[in-house]
């Protein structure tokens, strides 16, 4: 019995680690920053001021949206690498 | 464990080659050299020593061929990971182009749309005047869902 377990601990010794470091891919660094928040309409009667303001949210919102869709495309693009390795 | 193995592996592969065909040579000797008188009355020890530097010699031979085995694996994916770490970056730098082009484009059409706002101004506000509650609903709406 004792030799036995003595075999097994000796056979385990061929089992070594061989790791292969990988470094988490960077982000581009346009993507890591929040999305601004809507702005509000200030207290006015005037149509042009509204308007702008919904613009310039809508502009927002279009950034915030490309900031997204290029989170999605870079996520779907590192997986491809990332299991490219096997 | 990983003691033994270290203390092992600091000897070449070449030393467990030879050992092995010493005690395999030895092995034979014990049966074929009866000639010899030191091997004539030994012949029982070198028979035993010899069986058990086979089967240590065998064993070594196995790990080492296993670990060589091994070392090529890890080199393999060591080019494969440094080539996917290559085509990340440059995927990385596809995408922040794509992205900071795409957001310029905004950016120039609001600049655009901002400046006719400004020039059509006094038609706009002219012809509509804009009720307090309807901004309150714009403001309303445009902060439904933020994070308190």
């Amino acid at each position: 019995m004792r030799l036995a377990i003595v075999v097994s601990l000796l056979l385990l010794t061929g089992c070594v680690a061989t790791p292969v470091a990988r470094e988490f891919p960077a982000v581009p660094a346009g993507l890591t920053t929040a999305c601004n928040v809507l702005v509000d309409v200030p207290a006015t009667d005037k149509l042009s001021v509204v308007l702008a303001t919904v613009t310039r949210n809508y502009a927002q919102y279009k950034e915030c949206s490309i900031k997204v869709d290029s989170w999605n495309e870079w996520y779907n693009e590192q997986k491809k690498i990332f299991d490219s390795v096997k | 464990m990983w003691q033994i193995m270290w203390l092992l592996s600091l000897l070449p592969d070449f030393v467990y080659h030879l050992l092995l065909i010493i005690s395999l040579l030895a092995f034979g000797a014990s049966y074929i050299l009866k000639m010899v008188p030191f091997i004539t009355t030994n012949a029982f020890v070198i028979r035993v020593a010899s069986a058990v530097l086979i089967v240590f010699c065998m064993w070594m031979e196995g790990g080492i061929a296993n670990e060589a085995k091994w070392k090529a694996r890890v080199a393999e994916l060591e080019i494969k990971v440094a080539a996917a770490e290559k085509a990340a970056a440059e995927a990385n730098g596809k995408i922040e182009t794509v992205y900071v082009d795409r957001v310029k484009v905004v950016k120039e059409v609001q600049y655009v749309v901002q400046n006719r706002i400004t020039k059509d101004a006094a038609k706009l506000d002219m012809t509509c005047k804009v009720d307090p509650e309807a901004i309150e609903i714009l403001n309303q709406a445009a902060h439904a869902g933020d994070k308190k």
